[in-house]
């Protein structure tokens, strides 16, 4: 299951802090997941307060 | 399965965080004690969690005594796995090792059940119990108030309070519960990235049985293969500064050219982390009246270990009531908590020895 970071991320970046692996960074108006290293853990998608977070 | 699933109250006397054995152990124990207890779930029920689903002998054993029969829909082909077999290095010859030579217990069925996956079994193991189940509840934080804990959660979506007097982790390997008690310990210890595809396909490897390599180029802890009615499973699990994924193809290209495996299509990938407690004997077992239960507190990693910690912290809430004491107190004074971390430990240096 792949995860991704849609448009209404809000930066406030805590799925960033709750990955365990911190794959997870801040790029200019976005938080993005780093696919090669993600793990699908879902971790992010469940503290996205905003439903940002989806998973594939 | 039908799932029962109910609405979440502002207070009980016993929130348990997790729907796996440990959470299930936990309801078994206070079953009929008259207690209002409930386990909060934050995936939807049922959910399935990265697992070989493979009910090892103690753990067989374990639960048909105090639960009852797995439901026989519950299996899948081959319905007994016989043990383990390992490669040391990709080109090693390869070694069996039955259940047995690895655990120590008598008196328990010879062979592993195969099950369809975790999320079926779980589910009926909580609802062996007779505590509430809510799902799509996810813990946030707790705080300790004077003579009672009160929880935060994100409950479908909404954030709520809820008021307790007894909290028990049993939410696995990443616990927040555990996060709550001790904030600081996940980054004191190692993590390291699981991941795990399956396939349909074919591979040149018995289904009877689960197949462990422990060759560095693929893995930094084990990578096994496990076969469910024509399906196969890969799993990896590297150090926090590699790829999982990237060590998982390796694992698979080393499959298509020394154990014939083909693959048709790709099912399902999925992924987690694990942590070191374990290996380093680094356990957290709670505060006050909170309990960590399960693989949470990093006694063991395994099905039996869970169900038997979770009844411990049960039994400990039901001492705790009547003496006054608190829970963990009750809990870390347990012969059957001290006994599971000898057994554990001796397990963990024994297999690594031989390994």
């Amino acid at each position: 299951m792949r995860f991704e970071i849609t448009e209404d991320c809000i930066l406030c970046g805590i799925c960033a802090e709750e990955c365990p692996i911190e794959a997870i960074k801040k790029e200019e108006n976005i938080y993005v997941i780093d696919q090669e290293f993600c793990t699908e853990c879902g971790s992010c998608s469940y503290v996205c307060d905003v439903g940002a977070i989806i998973s594939k | 399965m039908k799932k029962v699933t109910s609405d979440l109250r502002e207070n009980y006397d016993v929130v348990i965080v997790g729907s796996g054995p440990g959470g299930a152990g936990v309801a078994k124990a206070l079953t009929g004690s008259g207690l209002k207890t409930v386990i909060i779930e934050r995936a939807s029920l049922p959910r399935d969690k990265m697992c070989s689903a493979l009910v090892l002998p103690r753990a067989r054993k374990i639960i048909t005594e105090e639960y009852g029969e797995i439901p026989s829909e519950f299996y899948i082909e081959p319905i007994e796995v016989k043990g383990h077999r390992l490669f040391v290095t990709n080109d090693s010859e390869v070694i069996n090792v039955p259940w047995g030579a690895v655990f120590p217990e008598q008196e328990v069925p010879e062979y592993a059940l195969n099950v369809t996956s975790r999320s079926d079994l779980d589910l009926w193991l909580c609802r062996q119990s007779d505590a509430s189940l809510v799902d799509n509840c996810l813990f946030v934080d707790s705080q300790l108030e004077e003579d009672h804990i009160v929880l935060e959660v994100k409950d479908r979506g909404r954030y709520k309070k809820v008021a307790t007097k007894f909290l028990v982790g049993a939410d696995g390997m990443r616990s927040k519960v555990r996060r709550s008690v001790a904030p600081e310990f996940d980054r004191s210890i190692i993590w390291q990235p699981v991941y795990e595809e399956c396939y349909q396909g074919s591979i040149d490897l018995d289904p009877e049985y689960f197949y462990m390599f422990f060759d560095r180029r693929i893995t930094d802890n084990f990578a096994s293969v496990v076969q469910k009615r024509g399906n196969i499973t890969l799993t990896t699990t590297v150090n926090e500064d590699k790829s999982s994924k990237k060590y998982l193809w390796i694992f698979k290209e080393m499959l298509e050219s020394k154990h014939g495996l083909k693959i048709t299509n790709t099912v399902s990938t999925t992924g987690h982390v694990k942590n070191n407690m374990t290996q380093m004997n680094n356990y957290i077992f709670g505060k006050g009246n909170i309990l960590i239960a399960g693989e949470a507190n990093g006694l063991m990693e395994s099905i039996d270990a869970a169900l038997i910690t979770g009844k411990t912290a049960g039994t400990a809430i039901l001492q705790s009531i009547e003496s006054g004491k608190s829970a963990l107190e009750c809990f870390i004074k347990s012969e059957s908590l001290i006994s599971e971390k000898e057994r554990g430990e001796k397990i963990q240096s024994d297999f690594l020895n031989a390994v």
